[in-house]
């Protein structure tokens, strides 16, 4: 696995973040079968990957059945999940779940009014292009001693993680934007939309009501990288003990659609 | 008995096949690299045009730099009148007060919750190289959210709301709204008017000159990095015309019939939507977006008027366009 994860470090670093990725696909597949590629089981969580904990999730409350290819390739968008159906690889999460909605004719969203898609859109992009940014941060900037255990990587991947990598992730997150704020900053922001998203739910099962649907696969997504991991962070502080109903929350999913986490997690790849 | 450019200088000098030249005097036999022989005739030219091009582009940036810091220098000395909020940000538009969405949003907070400002126009930029920025008496604030959430605590506004409570449930969604325009809606419109529709976008500029040109190359380049560092820019130009179809639908249909996008009191988030719409309504014409907001979303197209009629009086007396 740390071969895998070097000669991927090396291909990021030395690609100069070119849009597309060249993908090595399977010879031979299940057409209709989804090929899931997401990184190995950790201790902590199924997978560390926000994006990916979303996907799976999603395939598990559609019931379309996958299979989970480990390992930390990236896909043809140079990005962890990526799903391999028909002999095709895609990218993306979003686009992904867009795709297997037409594909499948699934829609989790089906009880809801446009009304109430547009806020479960506008939560997904909250939760994932605001929240997701201050998870990055904690992580690579605030907890990065804690990332090789969080990972379960080696003392040698962790060293080019920290010479050749962490400049990377910096200048992402300063182009981005949230790299540009104090840690307090960003801890307020943190409150913020975390608090959003406690005071939504509420004493509500789901976010958008009784049944679960698409947007609770995003926000349990990027909740659950804060609820399970990391117990020194002000994030597993803010979920666990500040907003309990988030902790609920997530325990609530994770019982519902994980009943193979302990499982999982117990046995590294 | 030169060393020919093609030669490694440093392993050279180490060899002692070239030395330093320690004074004027022995420089006719030195072969360091400021004595290297002139190259022959034909390209005498070329060196210098490259010279006087090297020199220029040092003399203008080093003007650029200097003027900037004197301007810092100047605004950290000038006194502004107490209990003002001094909004820094860029010079007005043509058709817009602002070519920024952030810059448009804090102003028309400002205006909406009647707070005294004055504007400096053509500001340099926060320490975090962003507009807008404000001062407040001894306060400073970059980043045009921290500003809206130190002036909510230091007027006492109920951030989400004009007056009388608000619910937590409408506080919550106005975060998940502001996030959608700000995070997604937004870096849509970038790409079309800085990327797709640049030609558009030359025309809306207030500069003249070779700024029209050089601010849209630099501003294309600025904003495919900061999509890409954000992780929206590795989609295709289709799937950000889908992905702006799809924030301007849930925005239409989450606005239906209300006058503001939470209700019947304007908020927060009719702030951060009006800044990322009104540059759809009056500086992309032609383009995609705003064939959706003034066709299948007409109700967002009349409610950017609602909101310039309420909170911009004075519109076409701020715009440089006059009509």
């Amino acid at each position: 696995m740390s071969q895998g994860i070097a000669a991927t470090a090396v291909r990021w670093i030395f690609s100069r973040g070119q849009k597309g990725s060249k993908v090595a696909l399977r010879a031979e597949f299940t057409p209709g079968k989804v090929y899931l590629h997401v990184t190995a089981p950790v201790k902590t969580i199924p997978c560390v990957a926000p994006n990916a904990m979303k996907l799976e999730t999603y395939l598990r409350m559609a019931e379309i059945p996958y299979e989970p290819m480990y390992g930390w390739g990236v896909g043809p968008k140079g990005k962890i999940p990526w799903i391999e159906y028909n002999g095709e690889a895609m990218g993306d999460s979003g686009l992904i779940i867009e795709f297997l909605n037409r594909e499948k004719g699934v829609d989790l969203n089906q009880s809801l009014s446009d009304a109430d898609k547009a806020v479960s859109r506008a939560f997904t992009k909250m939760v994932e292009e605001n929240t997701y940014w201050g998870l990055a941060r904690n992580r690579w900037i605030d907890h990065f001693d804690k990332l090789q255990q969080l990972y379960e990587i080696p003392w040698s991947v962790m060293f080019f993680l920290k010479y050749f990598g962490l400049g990377k992730a910096k200048q992402a997150m300063w182009n981005q934007g949230i790299g540009r704020h104090s840690t307090e900053e960003v801890e307020g922001i943190m409150d913020t939309d975390l608090k959003a998203i406690s005071c939504f739910l509420g004493t509500k099962p789901y976010l958008m009501g009784d049944d679960p649907t698409e947007v609770d696969a995003a926000v349990f997504g990027q909740l659950s990288e804060m609820c399970y991991c990391i117990p020194d962070s002000y994030l597993y502080r803010i979920v666990n003990v500040d907003y309990p109903n988030l902790q609920a929350y997530c325990n609530r999913i994770k019982d519902r659609y994980w009943p193979d986490w302990d499982q999982l997690t117990g046995n590294n790849a | 008995m030169g060393v020919g450019r093609s030669g490694n200088l440093g392993a050279q000098v180490a060899k002692g096949k070239v030395t330093r030249h320690a004074s004027r005097s022995n420089m006719a036999n030195c072969n360091c690299f400021f004595c290297l022989p002139s190259p022959s005739e034909g390209n005498s030219w070329k060196s210098t045009a490259l010279c006087l091009l090297g020199g220029a582009a040092l003399a203008s940036a080093s003007i650029v730099f200097v003027s900037r810091i004197w301007e810092k220098f100047r605004q950290k000395n000038t006194v502004y009148p107490e209990d003002t909020v001094v909004l820094h940000q860029f010079q007005r538009a043509k058709h817009v007060p602002s070519l920024s969405p952030f810059c448009l949003k804090l102003e028309t907070f400002l205006r909406m919750h009647n707070i005294p400002y004055m504007t400096i126009l053509d500001s340099p930029l926060s320490s975090k190289g962003k507009m807008p920025w404000i001062q407040f008496n001894q306060s400073r604030v970059e980043d045009a959210t921290f500003s809206v959430m130190f002036l909510s605590e230091t007027f006492h506004i109920e951030v989400n709301g004009m007056s009388g409570s608000v619910t937590s449930q409408q506080k919550a969604m106005s975060r998940a709204v502001v996030s959608l325009v700000e995070e997604s809606l937004y870096w849509t419109v970038a790409y079309c008017r800085w990327v797709d529709h640049v030609d558009q976008t030359r025309a809306e500029l207030p500069y003249d000159g070779v700024l029209k040109f050089v601010v849209p190359w630099m501003m294309a380049g600025i904003i495919l990095r900061e999509m890409y560092a954000h992780g929206i820019g590795k989609n295709s130009r289709e799937e950000l015309y889908r992905i702006m179809e799809g924030d301007l639908k849930a925005l239409s249909d989450l606005l239906g019939e209300q006058s503001f996008i939470l209700g019947e009191r304007p908020c927060e988030a009719d702030c951060s939507l009006f800044g990322v719409l009104a540059q759809i309504m009056w500086t992309l014409p032609g383009t995609r977006a705003e064939a959706l907001v003034k066709g299948e979303y007409i109700n967002l197209a009349n409610y950017c008027i609602r909101m310039r009629e309420l909170f911009w009086p004075d519109w076409s007396r701020i715009v440089t366009e006059k009509h």
